[in-house]
Formats: structure tokens, C-alpha cells, sequence
């Protein structure tokens, strides 16, 4: 763009008072707001800070934490190996082996069912692509932050495991169900040995 | 043979002192720090602590802090990279640190003269008094300067150049700044400044310009924010002192609060009034007026430490061209101005 | 002028000797038939030796720790001047000459000149070398240049410079044999001292001179000669006092001139330094809006 292009907007600093240009009320008035702010922790309670370990963060509704496959009200997984999430990844880390559904009562309306459900959290970026791309709900990100493990195996999550995130958050966070979900509360504790 | 006993004694207790305040100021300095951006800073360091033989204690405000701080800088591995400057490299933070401890020697930390109980100065009598002070001073820009170039690293290089052009240009008016007073008092010797302030007005009132260049060219002296340009982590990853790990990073952070500490002392000394206090007066020689002087002295400068991090934690860092621009452009002139009025004024007074 | 002994000429004449060769060997000679490790090994070691025979001659002022501190200083002002000239580094030289400088204010604080000393290490050590520092910093980032690998024309300069140290040495030396022989008892020392400063009668008589007042004997004593040394006014004043009046009072007219002198030069700075009006690249464009401003 040239220089004297006519939709260039020229911006002018401000015009500086003469209290600007000798700092020291400006400085005063800065310290007066720190001065502020240190009053409210110290005599009120103003800080925001945490005491973690005692004190848990609840994040917000929309918190994209580690994932959990929904259990549906016979205890079936949801998954119907459609692969939608897989796809829809762009880290790649999921990994589905459906196979057919047996011809059992408790499987008599489903055609797939997957084998195996492994998702490598190391991978994941925590995006929500496979949440929205799942059209039987089957696949959700809960609010559980404090992930860790002992090593890389550890972090990669089998069927089995994400079930236990189920079990373990689906009364804090129900399902879905097309409603938006219930805060999630405190009680939004991850087990140590269960996952 | 016992004066030098006593003097010995004397430097081990102020040195041992100032040592252990700067391990509690880095914890004051977070506390402050936290405390301005609405957070609570350190608080686990001493809490449910078990000591040997069952006892149990409940430190708040994570007094123990500085002791885990200082477990750190020793315990962590002495990282000398391969292509520094060694002997510069592993001498530069040894400067930083002597430089700001040897500033000390002739600050008085409470009442001196003839006929006191006790001098509270490491060397009492010294004729050139705040000129020492100035002369130490002028050397601590050595530490900065050998670490940057020892390094061996752009970062720290452009580091120690801009603490170079930065200290030359601030020692100027904080020369110049203390003139007013030493007029006034008629003597170099912080002592003799102090008395005059008992018996007269404080600096502050005496000399308000005065009072404001120093504490903004000592500011600069002590290389802290707003004017911590040699380290600036934001733009320098973290300046002179990127190359440097574990205790030498360590006498580094030492030797920039005692800087503070060392400034703080003469703040109060040339223009608070040091131990001057309604009640108190130069003529009162005993021994508990002496631990009062020394208290109120102390206490002042715990406030002026604590207004140094205030403003840390409250101004954003000047631009390079902004610094050298305030240096030369306002505060040398500034100093001119406040020198020749207030020489005009003392020779109109006196006649 | 008293004849000096043989034994102090032979040992001048060593002290000189070893210490030529050795700075000699010491300084950088780019290409050379030693390699320049051996040839400074042997260098300082060869000037190590010549000082420690000039140390001899040392008279340090008082005992204990003040004659301590005055070999001290006097060993390391000599071995950084020595050090600053043969580095390799112009960072190293420009540090060994700051350890120099605070060496020396060492010995004027020995010696009871504490401004003096403090100033010197504000002005040397903290102003000056710090930008030698900076410009050297600033302008040499690639590493050594050509000068810094070999000295120019190391051994001519080696020679007139030691001939001269020992012209100074052994007048120096025959001086202070000659003041020994003078004192007979008493303090030789004070006595020395008093000849220095009372060199001539007609300092005497100035200051015995009945005082004139105000402006005229202000000029009196500004427009002393220099070549004569001013009476010792007032000994027992406050010592920064002392030295402000001897400035102000005896060498007033030294200070302005210095004084005018450095003002004409920082005004020529300015005036070399003053930014020209930038020359910027014509903008060719038909009609500029009229109520665009200017960059």
C-alpha cells in the first residue's frame, strides 16, 4: 500500500498534558491502582488464586478435558465404529477397529460395535472435532484438566479406560442429549488407580 | 589489635545481615508481586512441618521460603557453557556481588560521631563519605558488562552494551542529585548529613528535586524495572545473565538486592532524615536511644524497599531511546538547575 | 646529588634488563620463531624476576598491613600495566588497565588522598574504561583484528621505552640515596617532605606576607608561577574542604581554563554531532490530500 494511499488511516499520538509529560503524577496514579489491588488481597479477598490440592478449579461448561465414550441406559458403549471421529481428527490420534454387532438380544438393533477404542492423549490437542463429528453422541470431552500418567503407555487410553472416564464423570456431567449439561462439580474427581 | 577485632566482628555481623535480608526481600519481593496481581504468592514453605523429636510447626506466609530458594541455587548444577570467556565468565558475578557489598562500608545504620556508644558503620571517620559510596558504585556496572561480553551470546552481549551506555549516563545526575544536600550540610560524611537533617529539615523538604533525581537515577543504579533494560527477559531472554545457572546466577540476584538495600540506605540517610525521629536528636549519646536510631533507621528503609518493589511491580519498562532521552535530556538539566539555585540560595542566606 | 652504590646500579641495571626482554617476549609478534605460549611463559616469568629486584628499592610508607598493601598495589599497578599492553584481547587489555587504575587508587589511599583515589575510580575505572568497553564492544564483534595479533614494531619500542624507565629509575634511586644522606636523625621522612614542599625562600615569604583581603588576594594567589609549590595553607582542615580551596584558591586559573577547555569541547560534540535533516526519497505523487499530515 503506498504511502498517501487515501483509506490509510493516520493515527496521531495523543497529545501529551504537561502532568503526562513529567511522569510523576501519571507514576502516582499508577501506584495508587497496584496500591489497590494489594490492599484487596491483603485486608479483603480479592485474590484469585487457588489453594489446589485442598481447593478444587472447576472449570468452565465448555472445558475440553480428557475424552469419555457414553455408556447408553443398558450399559452398551454408544460407539457405532462409524469412524466420524477418527476422520475428523486433526491429530490423528484416534484409532477404531469396529467389528459386527453379534446376534444377541442386547445387540439386536446395532450392526457395528467397535473391537477396540484407543486414543493416544499425548496426541490429542484437545480440539472437540471428534465430539462434534459423533452423531450418536457417543464420544465426549469432560472437564477432568488434571491428566497425567507415569509414562507414554500410560497415556494412551483403551476402550476400557475411557468407559471408567464415563463411569467416573457421568454424574457430574450427564450426557448430552442435545441439552447443555449441568455445571460440572467438585465432586469432578479423577481417580488415581482407575485410570 | 582489638579495633581491628571489632571491626572484623562488625563487617561479619553487617555482611552476615544483609545476606539473610536478601534471601527474605526475593520472598517480600514475591509476596508484593503476587499480592499486586491480585494473587497470594508464596504460602506452602513451612506450613505442617515436622522438625526432628516431633515437633510440629505451622509457619505461615511460606516463611521458609528463602531457605528452599537458596537450596535451589546451590543444589542445581553449575552449568559453564564450552565456548564462554572462562576466567571473565566465572569473575563477572564475583564483581556483581563484592561491588554491592563493599558499597555498604561506609553507610552509617544508625547514630555516628564523637561521644556514641557504638558507630554503627563498617568505617567510621572516612573523609570522602558518599564519594566512596559513588566510587564502589561506578563498579558494579562491571559484573554486568564481563557477563554479557563473557558469555558469548547476543542476548547477553546487547545486555551488558546497554547496561554500559545505561550506568554511565544515570551516575551523572546521581552525582549531581546528592550535591544539594552535601551543600546544605556543608560535609560529605552521611553522619554529618544526618545531624544536619536533626537539627534543620529532612532533605525531602529541603530538597524535593534533589530527592526525585536520586531516586530515580538510583533506580536506574540498581538496574530495576522501569529500568531493567540490561535483563529485560521480555525482549533479552534474560540479558547479561542468560548464560549463567546456580549459584552464579545466584550472586547476580544477591548482588542486585543489596544494590536495593545499599540505595535504600542512602535514600533515607540523605533525604528521610536517617534515624531522625521527633523525640530523637543528635545530643542523646546513650544505648537505648542508640538500638532506637537503629530501628527507626531500618524501618525506614524497609519502606523505602518496599516503595522500590511497589514500583516495580506498577511501571512498564522504558524504550532504550526514552531512557537516554530522560537521562540527558531531563534529569542532568534538572540537577543543574537544583544545584545552581540551591547554591544561589545558601550564599544569599549566609550572605 | 649523591653517587649510587654499585650494587644498586647492577641491580637497576637487572631489573631493566630482565624486564625489557620480558615484555619483549611477552608482546604479541603475530609470526615468530617461538610459539607465542613459551615466549609469554618465559616473558612474565623474566618480568616476574624484574620486578621482584625493583621491589628492593620499594621504602613502603609505615608497617604491617599499610607497607603489606603497599607492595600489593605497587605489584599488581606494574604486573596489569604490564598484562594491559601485552594482551591479546582488547577487552582483556582494557580490564587490566581498569585493575590498574584501582591499584593506583589503592596507593592514594595509602598515601591519604581519598578523594583522589575515589575520584580517580569514578572517573577512570567507572566512566571511562567502561566506554572503552563499550566502544570496543560496539566495533569489534567479528574478533582480533590484525593489530591484536602482533605489536607494531615490538622491540624498538621495548628498548626506548626501558631506556627511559631507567633514566627515571636511577634518577629516582640517586634522589632518594641523597635524602638519606642529608637526614641525620629525626624523622627522615618528615624532613624529606618539608624540603619538597618549602623549595624555595621566596615561597617562605609569600606566605609570611601580610593577608590581603577579598578579590586581590584571590588573583595574588591564582597567579602564583606554577613552577613553584604553594605554601602548606591551613594542614589541619577537613581534607575534601582543603582540596577544594587549594583548587578554587591556588590553581584557579588552571581550573577555569580546564574548565573552558572541556566546555569548548563538548559544544564542538554537539555541534559534530547534531543530526543533519535526514534526506528522504521524493514521493512522486500527482495531488496528495491536503489534509493528510505529514509523516
Amino acid at each position: 500500500m503506498n504511502a498517501n494511499h487515501p483509506d490509510l488511516k493516520r493515527m496521531t499520538p495523543p497529545k501529551l498534558s504537561l502532568g503526562d509529560r513529567l511522569y510523576v503524577p501519571q507514576v502516582i496514579a499508577g501506584l495508587a491502582v497496584t496500591a489497590r489491588h494489594m490492599a484487596g488481597v491483603v485486608f479483603g479477598d480479592s485474590a484469585i488464586t487457588v489453594q489446589y490440592p485442598e481447593d478444587q478449579h472447576i472449570p468452565s461448561p465448555n472445558y475440553r478435558g480428557v475424552h469419555r465414550l457414553n455408556k447408553d441406559e443398558s450399559g452398551r458403549v454408544k460407539c457405532v465404529a462409524c469412524m466420524l471421529c477418527s476422520t475428523a481428527c486433526p491429530a490423528h490420534c484416534i484409532d477404531i477397529v469396529g467389528t459386527t454387532a453379534p446376534e444377541t438380544e442386547l445387540w439386536g438393533d446395532r450392526e457395528k460395535y467397535p473391537a477396540s477404542f484407543v486414543i493416544d492423549e499425548l496426541r490429542c490437542i484437545f480440539c472437540g472435532m471428534c465430539e462434534e463429528a459423533c452423531p450418536v453422541e457417543a464420544i465426549e470431552l469432560t472437564g477432568l484438566y488434571d491428566l497425567t500418567g507415569l509414562s507414554r503407555e500410560q497415556m494412551i487410553f483403551d476402550k476400557t479406560k475411557l468407559l471408567s472416564v464415563f463411569d467416573l464423570t457421568k454424574d457430574a456431567e450427564p450426557m448430552r442429549y442435545g441439552s447443555p449439561p449441568s455445571r460440572p462439580t467438585s465432586s469432578t474427581e479423577l481417580v488415581r488407580d482407575s485410570i | 589489635m582489638w579495633a581491628i577485632i571489632g571491626i572484623v566482628l562488625k563487617i561479619g555481623v553487617v555482611v552476615g545481615l544483609m545476606q539473610g535480608t536478601v534471601a527474605y526481600l526475593i520472598l517480600v519481593e514475591r509476596k508484593v508481586a503476587a499480592y499486586a496481581q491480585d494473587r497470594i504468592g508464596p504460602n506452602r514453605a513451612g506450613r505442617h512441618l515436622t522438625l526432628p523429636f516431633g515437633i510440629k510447626i505451622n509457619l505461615p506466609f511460606g516463611l521458609l521460603q528463602p531457605i528452599a530458594d537458596g537450596a535451589k541455587m546451590v543444589l542445581k548444577e553449575d552449568v559453564v557453557p564450552t565456548y564462554v570467556d572462562k576466567p571473565l565468565y566465572i569473575l563477572a558475578p564475583m564483581i556483581a556481588i563484592i561491588a554491592a557489598t563493599l558499597g555498604f562500608a561506609v553507610v552509617p545504620f544508625g547514630p555516628v560521631g564523637p561521644g556514641q556508644v557504638m558507630q554503627f558503620q563498617i568505617a567510621p571517620g572516612v573523609d570522602i563519605g558518599i564519594v566512596y559510596v559513588f566510587a564502589i558504585g561506578s563498579l558494579a556496572v562491571y559484573g554486568v558488562v564481563l557477563a554479557g561480553y563473557a558469555s558469548n551470546n547476543k542476548y547477553s552481549f546487547l545486555g551488558g552494551l546497554r547496561s554500559s551506555a545505561q550506568l554511565i549516563s544515570y551516575e551523572v545526575p546521581l552525582g549531581m542529585s546528592i550535591l544539594g544536600m552535601v551543600l546544605l550540610a556543608g560535609s560529605l560524611d552521611l553522619g554529618k548529613i544526618m545531624a544536619w537533617q536533626d537539627q534543620h529539615v529532612w532533605g525531602i523538604v529541603a530538597q524535593p528535586i534533589g530527592f526525585l533525581l536520586f531516586l530515580v537515577s538510583g533506580f536506574a543504579e540498581t538496574n530495576r524495572l522501569p529500568f531493567d533494560l540490561p535483563e529485560s527477559e521480555q525482549e533479552l531472554v534474560g540479558g547479561f545473565h542468560t548464560e549463567y545457572s546456580a549459584m552464579k546466577f545466584g550472586m547476580f540476584f544477591l548482588g542486585e538486592y543489596m544494590h536495593v538495600i545499599t540505595v535504600s540506605y542512602l535514600t533515607v540517610i540523605l533525604f528521610l532524615g536517617g534515624w531522625d525521629f521527633p523525640g530523637l536528636s543528635v545530643e542523646q549519646t546513650g544505648l537505648l536511644s542508640a538500638i532506637l536510631k537503629v530501628l527507626v533507621t531500618a524501618g525506614k528503609v524497609s519502606f523505602m524497599i518496599f516503595l522500590i518493589m511497589w514500583i516495580r511491580w506498577t511501571l512498564p519498562r522504558f524504550r532504550y531511546d526514552q531512557l537516554m532521552d530522560l537521562a540527558w535530556k531531563s534529569l542532568v538539566p534538572l540537577a543543574l538547575v537544583n544545584l545552581v539555585a540551591t547554591a544561589g540560595i545558601i550564599q544569599l542566606i549566609r550572605g | 646529588m649523591n653517587e649510587i652504590t654499585t650494587s644498586e646500579f647492577v641491580r637497576s641495571l637487572l631489573a631493566v634488563l630482565l624486564g625489557g626482554g620480558g615484555v619483549y617476549l611477552m608482546l604479541p609478534k603475530g609470526v615468530s620463531g617461538i610459539s607465542p605460549r613459551r615466549g609469554f611463559g618465559a616473558g612474565s616469568a623474566a618480568f616476574a624476576l624484574a620486578l621482584l629486584i625493583s621491589a628492593t628499592f620499594w621504602s613502603p610508607p609505615g608497617a604491617g598491613l599499610s607497607r603489606a598493601f603497599f607492595v600489593l598495589f605497587g605489584l599488581t599497578s606494574i604486573a596489569s600495566g604490564t598484562l594491559m599492553i601485552t594482551a591479546r584481547d582488547p577487552v582483556h587489555s582494557a580490564l587490566w588497565f581498569a585493575a590498574v587504575v584501582l591499584s593506583t587508587a589503592g596507593l592514594f589511599l595509602i598515601a591519604g588522598a581519598q578523594f583522589l583515589a575515589a575520584g580517580t575510580v569514578i572517573v577512570y575505572a567507572g566512566a571511562i574504561i567502561v566506554t572503552f568497553l563499550f566502544v570496543i564492544m560496539l566495533a569489534q564483534m567479528e574478533g582480533k583484528a590484525s593489530y591484536d595479533r602482533s605489536a607494531r614494531a615490538p622491540g624498538r619500542s621495548v628498548l626506548s621505552c626501558f631506556l627511559l624507565m631507567w633514566a627515571l629509575a636511577y634518577a629516582l634511586i640517586s634522589m632518594r640515596s641523597d635524602a638519606r644522606a642529608t637526614v641525620e636523625g629525626g624523622s627522615a621522612r618528615l624532613l624529606a617532605d618539608e624540603r619538597i614542599l618549602i623549595p624555595t625562600p621566596s615561597i617562605t615569604r609569600v606566605g609570611n606576607s601580610p593577608p590581603q583581603s577579598g578579590l586581590s588576594e584571590v588573583l595574588r594567589r591564582a597567579s602564583r608561577p606554577t613552577a613553584q609549590l604553594p605554601e602548606r595553607s591551613n594542614p589541619a582542615g577537613p581534607h575534601v574542604a582543603g582540596l577544594g580551596a587549594t583548587l578554587f584558591a591556588d590553581h584557579l586559573i588552571a581550573v577555569e581554563l580546564a574548565g573552558g577547555l572541556l566546555f569548548i569541547a563538548l559544544v564542538g560534540a554537539i555541534a559534530i554531532a547534531t543530526p543533519k535533516p535526514p534526506i528522504r526519497p521524493v514521493v512522486r505523487v500527482a495531488s496528495p490530500p491536503a489534509n493528510a499530515p505529514r509523516l
